[in-house]
């Protein structure tokens, strides 16, 4: 019964959207958008809730079974909880300078540096893959190790510097062919592999709006 | 000799970062280049330099918009991209309005529109504002097209969008001159499918420079008019404004991390092919 009332609810929500899309404004659909942009923003509440739910009960177990990392589950937990105090304090009480202030040292001082030293992170990695994996074994790799080095020196001053004394215009300086390589070679295979995605995306929408998708959810049942 | 090949071939990872981590920040105290300006970059220039001419931007009846959907983990690249532009824009004193759909974004840009509006005497609410956080679902894309005030109640301090001073005028994204979108996530797809044909504004965008493989597709394709590609465009955009900011300072670093990454590979290579070959002898 609830497969069937699912099926239901996405095939008419689809069917909105499609002929909402597709069929003149004077039906009068359009002006609906607005009120159901309402809704779906109740139902990505609901998903939210339902996350933070989900992350409790999981690593509240966690916690309370002193799993192995327990303490990585709690740093988690105590984390939300502060962010989530300090945010609600704020917009119930903004005149609070203090709070307001703890506030923004939390998000600045902490989250961020946080956030950026972890993706920073990714340099050291893309250095070390770099040495390891640019190997010249076969013809491919070659052509893709020596790709990567135009680019990367038209990228950069000192590269440009290196073909600096060749006329603006010609084809050679490093800037131009890297141009030349991201704007003709990189767009053709991208708009090859967009229109694959873009095809095996209209067909999955498709499968899920006709209720064809057999997924984890349904099987369950 | 055979010993050194085999180290080079398999050099410890350790090793690795280490000479990484000291050129990077050696390149900091380095001063840095001037860049040559590439196309794409040069196009989002002067159409913001434009809008100084457009007669309805002068007179507040439209203005530009800019899109954070920036976060603090791409914040290096995408901050300085947002920086600029608003710094053009301060500098034409033309008016702007952010709104972001990532919600670290609206506090990002605040703290960079705070600080250029003190070096170039703008007020909030006057010459810019900050609308805040909305939940980005394709159906709130199109909302905004039609009734932009149904969804854009309240700006960022909290405060009724309509009774903000500069937005008197503007009634929704037709009265938007310029839409500028600035990102490290998939969201310039919305935009253009669901807004960009609806009005009548440019649109420029900033992206990541792992993104930038697929802008290059966008932009060729007349979807954006112009955008700005990574730390490297941010650097030519602060050539063009005559600014040597972080952009540029930062271009500094990343020049050396590639140089040292070129010289990775190389070395890398060198090791192999020799190790490879004493073994077979």
């Amino acid at each position: 019964m609830r497969r069937i009332i699912i099926m239901i609810i996405t095939f008419l929500g689809g069917l909105f959207f499609f002929c909402e899309f597709f069929f003149p404004r004077e039906l009068g659909l359009t002006e609906v958008i607005p009120r159901m942009s309402v809704v779906l923003i109740i139902i990505a509440e609901f998903a939210i809730g339902l996350g933070i739910i989900n992350l409790f009960r999981f690593h509240g177990i966690n916690i309370i079974k002193k799993r192995k990392g327990w303490y990585n589950s709690f740093a988690l937990l105590i984390s939300i909880i502060v962010m989530f105090v300090f945010q609600v304090l704020v917009y119930y009480a903004n005149t609070n300078a203090a709070i307001k202030q703890i506030q923004d040292f939390l998000f600045n001082y902490v989250y961020i540096p946080l956030d950026t030293t972890t993706f920073s992170l990714l340099a050291f990695f893309i250095a070390s893959a770099a040495y390891r994996a640019f190997r010249v074994r076969s013809f491919e790799a070659a052509l893709m190790m020596s790709i990567a080095l135009i680019v990367m020196l038209g990228q950069i001053p000192l590269g440009q510097q290196l073909t600096s004394s060749l006329a603006a215009t010609s084809s050679f300086r490093f800037e131009n062919l890297r141009e030349w390589i991201m704007g003709l070679w990189n767009v053709a295979a991208q708009r090859g592999i967009s229109l694959a995605m873009l095809a095996g995306g209209l067909a999955f929408s498709l499968r899920i709006w006709l209720g064809l998708e057999q997924g984890s959810f349904f099987e369950q049942e | 000799m055979k010993k050194f090949f085999e180290v080079l071939d398999h050099l410890d990872r350790r090793i690795i970062y280490l000479i990484l981590f000291i050129v990077l920040i050696s390149a900091f105290f380095i001063p840095g280049r001037p860049q040559n300006v590439s196309k794409p970059t040069k196009d989002v220039y002067n159409i913001v330099e434009g809008l100084s001419e457009n007669k309805d931007v002068k007179e507040g009846k439209k203005i530009v918009l800019i899109v954070p959907d920036i976060d603090a983990a791409t914040f290096g690249e995408t901050g300085i991209q947002t920086k600029v532009v608003m710094e053009h824009l301060m500098k034409n004193n033309v008016k702007f309005a952010i709104m972001s759909f990532i919600p670290q974004g609206p506090a990002l840009a605040d703290d960079i529109s705070k600080s250029l509006a003190q070096k170039y005497g703008k007020k909030e609410g006057v010459d810019y504002c900050n609308l805040g956080f909305f939940l980005g679902t394709q159906v709130i894309y199109r909302t905004l097209v039609k009734d932009f005030y149904s969804v854009v109640k309240k700006d960022f301090y909290n405060r009724p969008a309509k009774e903000i001073p500069m937005m008197k005028d503007i009634k929704g994204l037709q009265d938007v001159a310029l839409v500028y979108h600035i990102t490290g996530t998939q969201t310039l797809g919305y935009w253009i499918g669901f807004v960009r044909n609806d009005i009548d504004a440019k649109f420029v965008a900033a992206c990541t420079g792992i993104m930038g493989a697929d802008y290059a597709n966008v932009y060729a394709s007349h979807l954006i008019d112009g955008y700005i590609n990574a730390m490297v465009g941010a650097a030519e955009y602060e050539g063009l404004l005559g600014v040597f900011g972080k952009g540029l300072r930062n271009m500094q670093v990343q020049n050396f991390g590639h140089l040292l990454i070129i010289a990775f590979i190389i070395l890398g290579n060198i090791g192999a092919f020799v190790s490879r070959k004493l073994n077979k002898e």
